[in-house]
C-alpha cells in the first residue's frame, strides 16, 4: 500500500475545500491526536470504493480548548457529515444526549464518532441500540470477558495479576470487572496498587518490584489494563514481566505490537476506522438516519501474539490459534532487548 | 332415500374396515376360489401383471435410492477434499481482508490459488472473485483471477453467484455433471467482499457413477427375473390353496422383500469398493494439510517437542470429516494419536505424509479412514428404504384387494361391490398423485414466490387456499355431472385437469401460473373423487354401498400415507419439479387403470339425488348446527390446512429437515388418523357420546397446537411433532362423531343437506387456515403461529362447551316423534 502517495492525495483534497464535484460529499474530521490508523483507514475506505467524498481534517493536538473553534468552523463549512475521534472531542462537539444546548453543540448535522470507550457512560447516547438523535458511531474496546475467554484458548491461567492505577478511572473500572469475572471464569485475582505522588501521578520505578512481587505470589498471567500510564510504561512493564517469566496479556494493541506483551485480544484501530466508514457511507449515500444505525464493535477481533516473547517464555501458541492469530515477529527476529531487572531471582 | 344416505353418512364416518381385508373375504365368499382357476383367466393375468409391475417398480426405486446415495457420498467426499485444499487460501484471504486489503490486491494469494487445480485437490477450475456494489444495490461479482485465463473484471456467472449469496457463506451445486463449490469471504462488518468459486473435476466422478449404475442395473435385472418368477409361483400357489388375507399378502410380498434385501446387501459392497479411491484421496488431502500446518508452526520457531494443542486440533479435524477415524503423528520422540469414538480406523489404506523441517525429514503423519463410513452412510437412508417398503406393502394390499376379487362384467346382482372394487385402484393412484406433493408444496411455493421477489408469507399460503376454494366450489357440481355424463367421462376430465395442473406447475416459474395450476388440480381432484364416489353409489346397493363407501375412505387414507412419505423421498432425490411430473404421470396411470377396469357397459346411473341448495337454508339457520360448525368443524380444518399443510413443511425445513423427513412427519398424521378413526366409531356407536368425543378430539388438537409455546424448551421440531400427533389423534376421534352429531342436531334438513352444509362450511376452514397462518407468520415464529392456531381451537372448544345436553335430548325426542 502506498501510504505516502495516499497521504499526499489526501492533503491535496483537504487543502482545497469548496472545489467539490457535483454530488461529492464533504466530510469534516475532528481529531485529537492527529490522523492515526483509525482516521487513515476511514479515509482509505472511501478511496478504495471510489466514493465521491472530500475530507477536511482538523486536529486539536490534545488541546481541549481548540474544540469550540472547530464547532464554529463546522457551522460555517456546513459539511455533509462530521466525524469525531475520541471521547473528549465527541463530548465537546455533540454534547450530552439529554438536552444538548444547540448554541454550543452541533445538533443539526449528522455526526459519526469513533474511538470512544463507553458512549453510554460518557453521556453521548442513551443506549447502544440507538442514539435517538443525529449521531451514531463505533466501539473499539472489547469487554474483559471476551478477552479472558480468548486468552484461555492460549493459556489456561488460574491466577491473574493486575496492576491498579488509582489515578485513572479506566484502571478502576477494569479492576471492578475482573473482580466480578473471577468467580465466573474461575480464576484467582491478585491486585497490586500503584502508589500515587502528591501531584496524583504514579511512579514508574516501582513497576518492576510490583511485577516481581506478583510473580512470586504465583500469578501465571499479568493483565495489562488499558490505561494511559501503563501504556506509556509498556517496555518497562513487559520487560520486567519477561524477566520473571511472567506472560502479559494486554487489552490494547501497542504492548503486543510494539513491546513485549505475549498476547492481546483487540480491535485494531484500522478495523474500527473501516467500520466507522461503513456507517458514514450509509448516512451519506444510503441516506440512513444516524439514529437508525446501532453503535457496534467490529464483528471479529484480532488475536495478537508476540512470537518473540513466546520463544523467550517458551510458551508456544496451540496449533489451532496459529490458524487465525496475527503473529508479531517471525522466527528470525532476535529476542527482545527490553529492560530486564533480575528482581525475580 | 334419506335412510340410505344416512347410512352412507354413517359409513363414511363411523365404520371403516374392521378387518383390513374384509373386502377380499367378502368377495371370495361370494365367488368360490375354484372359479378363479385356471390361471389363464384374464383377471388373474391382469392381477399378476400389476403385481409384477409393482414389484419391479419397488426394486427400481430401491436401486435408485442406493445409486443416489452413492452419488451424494461421492460428491460429498470430492467437495470435502476441495475444501481441504482451499482452506489455507481462504484463511489467507480472510486475514488479508481483515487487514484492509481488497481482493484485487491479493496477488500472492492468487499465485497460491493458481497451483491448486490438479489430481490431488480434484479441482478443475478455480476462480477468485470480488463483490462490489454501489451502496444499496445488490452486489455484482467480478472475476479477479481464474486458472483458465478468463479476463480480469469479467462478470461472474449469475447462476452460481446468486445461490451462493443466498446461502450466505458456502454453497455447492449438487450435480455430478457440473459440481461447483463457492465460498464467501467477509470483512469485519460481516459484509461479503468476495470469495472463491471452484469447479470440481467431473470426469472421474461421472465415470465412477456410471460404472456403479451399470452394475446396479445388471444386479437389478439379475434379481428381477428370478424374483419375478418366484412372485408368479407364489401367487399361483396362493390361488391354488385358497390363501387370503394376511397369508396371501405375506406370500406375495416375500419375493419382493427378499429381492430388496439382496439388492441392498449387494450394493453395499459395491458402494464401499467404488468410494474407496475417493476416501483415500480425501485422507491424503487432510494429511497433507495437517503436515503443512505443522511445518508452518515449526518454521515459526516452535520447537517440535513444544508443539501445543495437537490432540485438540486433530479432534476438530476428525469431527469435520465423517470419513476419517484416526490421525496419528510421530515427531522426533513425540507421538500423538487421536481416535474418533464410534469409528473404526481402516487397517490398511491409510495415508502417510512425511514432515520436513530445514530440509530434513523429522516425522510422519498418518490419517486412517473409517472403514465403516459407507455402512454408516447407508444406515442414514434406512428410513427412506423403510418408507419404500411400507409403500410397497400398502400398494400390494391395494392391488390385491382391488384386482384379485373384481371380475369385470360379472352380473351386478351377484357381485357385491364389484363395480365399487373396480374404482379402487384408479382412485388410489389418482389420490396418490395429489398426496405425493403434500410434503414439499409450501416449500415449492416459497421458492417460486421468492424468485419472483415475493417474500410474503401469504404468497406461500395463497396457493393452498386457492386450491381449497376451487375444491369446495367444484365438488357440489362434480357429483351432478357424474350422474349426467357418466362417471368415466368426469373421471377422465378430472385426471386431465389434475395432470395438466401438475405439468404446468412443473414447468412454470411464474407465481400466478402456479395459482392457476393449483386451481386446475383442485377442480380435477374434486371431479375425480366425486366420479369415483358416484360410481360406487351407482354400482352398489344397500349393505354393499356402505362397504363400497368405506372403501373410498380406505383408498384416501392409504394413498395419503403412501403419498406424503414417498413424495418426500422422491422430492429429496429428484427435486420438486420432477415429483410434479411423476404426479402428472400417476394421474394418467390412474385414468388407464380406470378405463381398464371400467367397461363402458358398466356405467350404470347412480340413483339420482334430489337435492337443491334451498334445502341448506334451514340447516344453516339451525343455531346449534352452526355452533357445532364454529366450535369444531371449522377450527379443525383451520388446524389441518393451516398447521399440517402449511406450517409443518416450513417449520420442519427451518429445523433442518429434508423433504423425506417432512414427508414421514406428515405420514404420521395420516397413520394416526387411520388408526384412531375406527376406535372413535366404535366408541361413538356404543356409548352415543358424540359430543364428548368431539370435545375430547378438539381439546387434543388445541393442546397439540399449544405445544408451540414450549418450542424453546422442547426445540421447535419436537413441538411440531407433538402438534402432528395431537392433530392426528384428535381429528380421528372427533371427525365421525361430529358428522353424527350434525345430523342429530339438525333434524330440519335431510341427511344429505346436513352433510353438504357440513362439508361446505368446514372447507371454509381449509381456505382460512393457510391464509391465517401466513398472515400471522408476519409477526410470529412458526411455532408461535402454531400456538396461536391451537389457542383459537381451544377457544372454539370452550364455545362448544355451552352446547347443552338437555336440548340435544329434546331434539332426539322430537326426531323420534316424527
Amino acid at each position: 500500500m502506498n501510504i505516502l502517495h495516499r497521504t499526499a492525495l489526501l492533503a491535496l483534497i483537504a487543502l482545497a475545500p469548496g472545489t467539490g464535484l457535483a454530488g461529492e460529499q464533504h466530510i469534516l474530521m475532528l481529531l485529537y491526536r492527529g490522523c492515526e490508523e483509525a482516521c487513515q483507514s476511514f479515509q482509505d475506505y472511501f478511496i478504495k470504493h471510489h466514493l465521491p467524498v472530500r475530507f477536511t481534517l482538523r486536529d486539536a493536538a490534545q488541546d481541549k480548548t481548540r474544540l469550540p473553534g472547530f464547532v464554529a468552523e463546522a457551522r460555517r463549512l456546513k459539511p455533509d457529515l462530521v466525524v469525531t475521534w475520541g471521547t473528549t472531542v465527541t463530548q465537546e462537539v455533540a454534547g450530552p444526549w439529554r438536552a444538548p444546548d444547540p448554541s454550543r453543540y452541533l445538533t443539526d448535522m449528522p455526526i459519526v464518532f469513533m474511538i470512544v470507550s463507553n458512549p453510554v457512560e460518557a453521556g453521548l447516547v442513551p443506549s447502544l441500540a440507538s442514539s435517538g438523535r443525529n449521531l451514531t458511531g463505533t466501539l473499539y474496546l472489547l469487554d474483559e470477558e471476551t478477552q479472558l475467554r480468548a486468552a484461555r484458548s492460549y493459556l489456561d491461567f488460574k491466577h491473574l495479576g493486575l496492576l491498579v492505577n488509582p489515578s485513572e478511572q479506566n484502571s478502576l473500572t477494569t479492576r471492578d470487572r475482573l473482580r466480578q469475572l473471577a468467580p465466573i471464569l474461575n480464576f484467582q485475582l491478585s491486585e497490586r496498587v500503584l502508589s500515587v505522588d502528591a501531584s496524583g501521578k504514579p511512579h514508574p520505578d516501582e513497576l518492576p518490584g510490583l511485577v516481581a512481587n506478583l510473580a512470586k505470589s504465583g500469578v501465571d498471567l499479568l493483565y495489562q489494563s488499558p490505561d494511559t500510564f501503563l501504556n506509556s510504561q509498556r517496555d518497562r512493564l513487559t520487560g520486567a514481566a519477561l524477566a520473571c517469566k511472567l506472560p502479559v496479556f494486554a487489552s490494547a494493541e501497542a504492548p503486543v505490537v510494539k513491546s513485549g506483551a505475549l498476547m492481546g485480544v483487540v480491535n485494531r484501530y484500522s478495523e474500527v476506522g473501516r467500520l466507522t466508514a461503513r456507517h458514514a457511507v450509509r448516512i451519506l449515500f444510503d441516506k440512513a438516519p444516524p439514529a437508525s444505525i446501532p453503535i457496534e464493535l467490529p464483528r471479529r477481533f484480532s488475536f495478537l501474539i508476540n512470537m518473540i516473547s513466546a520463544r523467550q517464555l517458551e510458551l508456544y501458541p496451540p496449533l489451532k490459534l496459529l490458524d487465525f492469530a496475527e503473529l508479531i515477529g517471525d522466527a528470525s527476529a532476535p529476542p527482545t532487548s527490553l529492560e530486564t531487572h533480575s528482581l525475580c531471582n | 332415500m334419506r335412510q340410505q344416505l344416512y347410512l352412507y353418512l354413517c359409513l363414511r364416518a363411523k365404520t371403516p374396515p374392521k378387518n383390513p381385508s374384509f373386502l377380499f373375504v367378502q368377495t371370495v365368499q361370494n365367488k368360490p376360489i375354484s372359479h378363479l382357476l385356471p390361471l389363464v383367466e384374464p383377471l388373474a393375468i391382469r392381477a399378476i401383471l400389476f403385481l409384477l409391475i409393482a414389484h419391479l417398480l419397488a426394486l427400481a426405486l430401491l436401486g435408485f435410492l442406493l445409486a443416489d446415495k452413492h452419488r451424494n457420498l461421492q460428491l460429498e467426499l470430492a467437495v470435502s477434499r476441495a475444501e481441504v485444499s482451499l482452506s489455507p487460501i481462504l484463511a489467507a484471504m480472510e486475514g488479508a481482508t481483515l487487514s484492509g486489503l481488497e481482493i484485487s490486491e491479493m496477488l500472492t494469494i492468487q499465485r497460491q490459488l493458481a497451483i491448486v487445480p490438479g489430481v490431488k485437490s480434484g479441482i478443475a477450475v478455480a476462480r477468485m472473485f470480488s463483490l462490489n456494489g454501489t451502496p444499496g444495490a445488490s452486489p455484482a461479482g467480478r472475476i479477479i483471477f481464474s486458472t483458465v485465463g478468463e479476463h480480469q473484471g469479467h462478470p461472474l456467472d449469475e447462476t452460481v453467484l446468486a445461490p451462493l449469496l443466498k446461502a450466505g457463506n458456502r454453497w455447492m451445486r449438487n450435480s455430478l455433471e457440473a459440481p461447483t463449490l463457492g465460498i464467501l469471504v467477509h470483512d469485519n462488518s460481516g459484509q461479503a467482499v468476495g470469495g472463491l468459486m471452484v469447479e470440481l473435476d467431473a470426469t472421474s466422478l461421472l465415470a465412477q457413477a456410471a460404472k456403479l449404475e451399470h452394475e446396479m442395473i445388471f444386479n437389478l435385472l439379475l434379481l428381477a427375473v428370478p424374483s419375478g418368477m418366484l412372485l408368479m409361483i407364489a401367487f399361483a400357489l396362493t390361488q391354488r390353496h385358497g390363501l387370503r388375507g394376511g397369508r396371501l399378502m405375506l406370500a406375495v410380498l416375500l419375493p419382493t422383500l427378499i429381492a430388496s434385501a439382496m439388492l441392498a446387501w449387494q450394493s453395499k459392497e459395491e458402494l464401499a469398493g467404488s468410494l474407496q479411491p475417493a476416501i483415500k484421496a480425501n485422507s491424503l488431502a487432510v494429511a497433507g494439510g495437517l503436515v503443512s500446518k505443522i511445518e508452518h508452526a515449526l518454521s515459526l520457531g516452535i520447537p517440535r517437542e513444544k508443539l501445543a494443542g495437537v490432540p485438540q486440533y486433530f479432534d476438530d479435524v476428525l469431527n469435520r470429516h465423517p470419513d476419517l477415524a484416526r490421525i496419528s503423528l510421530t515427531l522426533g520422540n513425540m507421538t500423538s494419536e487421536q481416535f474418533h469414538a464410534g469409528r473404526h480406523p481402516a487397517l490398511a489404506n491409510f495415508s502417510e505424509v512425511a514432515i520436513h523441517h530445514d530440509g530434513m525429514q523429522i516425522g510422519m503423519l498418518s490419517v486412517a479412514p473409517d472403514q465403516d463410513f459407507v455402512d454408516r452412510a447407508l444406515w442414514a437412508i434406512a428410513a427412506d428404504i423403510g418408507v419404500v417398503l411400507l409403500v410397497v406393502v400398502l400398494t400390494f394390499r391395494e392391488l390385491l384387494t382391488s384386482l384379485v376379487t373384481s371380475p369385470p362384467g360379472a352380473p351386478m346382482a351377484n357381485t357385491t361391490g364389484a363395480g365399487a372394487q373396480s374404482v379402487r385402484l384408479p382412485l388410489f393412484l389418482f389420490i396418490l398423485s395429489e398426496e405425493l406433493t403434500r410434503a414439499f408444496l409450501p416449500l415449492f411455493f416459497r421458492d417460486i414466490a421468492g424468485a419472483g421477489g415475493m417474500a410474503l408469507n401469504t404468497a406461500v399460503s395463497l396457493p393452498i387456499s386457492v386450491y381449497m376454494i376451487f375444491f369446495a366450489l367444484t365438488t357440489p357440481y362434480a357429483g351432478g355431472w357424474a350422474d349426467r355424463f357418466g362417471p368415466h367421462r368426469v373421471f377422465a376430465l378430472g385426471t386431465l385437469l389434475a395432470g395438466s395442473g401438475f405439468l404446468w406447475m412443473a414447468m412454470t416459474g411464474n407465481y400466478w401460473a402456479v395459482l392457476g395450476a393449483r386451481a386446475l388440480c383442485a377442480s380435477g381432484y374434486a371431479m375425480g373423487t366425486m366420479a369415483c364416489q358416484r360410481q360406487i353409489i351407482a354400482t352398489t346397493t344397500g349393505d354393499n354401498r356402505a362397504r363400497g363407501l368405506a372403501l373410498f375412505v380406505g383408498a384416501v387414507s392409504i394413498a395419503a400415507i403412501c403419498g406424503a412419505s414417498i413424495g418426500g423421498v422422491l422430492a429429496e432425490r429428484l427435486g420438486y419439479r420432477m415429483v410434479l411430473v411423476c404426479s402428472a404421470g400417476l394421474a394418467g396411470v390412474g385414468y388407464l387403470a380406470f378405463i381398464l377396469n371400467h367397461r363402458a357397459g358398466l356405467a350404470i346411473k347412480a340413483p339420482a339425488v334430489s337435492f337443491s341448495f334451498g334445502e341448506l337454508l334451514p340447516v344453516l339457520r339451525n343455531r346449534r348446527f352452526m355452533q357445532l360448525m364454529y366450535g369444531a368443524a371449522i377450527p379443525a380444518k383451520i388446524s389441518l390446512a393451516g398447521f399440517l399443510f402449511y406450517l409443518t413443511p416450513l417449520g420442519l425445513q427451518g429445523a433442518g429437515y429434508s423433504p423425506a423427513a417432512i414427508g414421514r412427519a406428515v405420514m404420521l398424521y395420516y397413520i394416526l388418523l387411520t388408526m384412531s378413526n375406527p376406535l372413535a366409531s366404535c366408541l361413538s356407536d356404543r356409548y352415543r357420546r358424540h359430543l364428548a368425543l368431539v370435545l375430547g378430539g378438539m381439546l387434543l388438537i388445541g393442546l397439540g397446537g399449544m405445544a408451540g409455546l414450549f418450542a424453546s424448551v422442547l426445540s421447535p421440531d419436537a413441538a411440531i411433532w407433538l402438534g402432528i400427533v395431537a392433530l392426528g389423534l384428535g381429528t380421528g376421534l372427533s371427525a365421525a362423531p361430529m358428522q353424527a352429531l350434525a345430523v342429530e342436531v339438525a333434524p330440519e334438513g335431510s341427511a344429505t343437506s346436513v352433510l353438504v352444509a357440513l362439508r361446505t362450511l368446514e372447507r371454509l376452514g381449509s381456505v382460512i387456515g393457510p391464509l391465517l397462518a401466513g398472515l400471522l407468520l408476519g409477526w410470529l415464529s412458526t411455532t408461535g403461529v402454531m400456538a396461536a392456531i391451537g389457542g383459537l381451537t381451544l377457544l372454539s372448544t370452550g364455545f362448544l362447551l355451552t352446547f347443552g345436553r338437555s336440548t340435544s335430548v329434546r331434539d332426539r325426542l322430537l326426531r323420534s316423534s316424527t
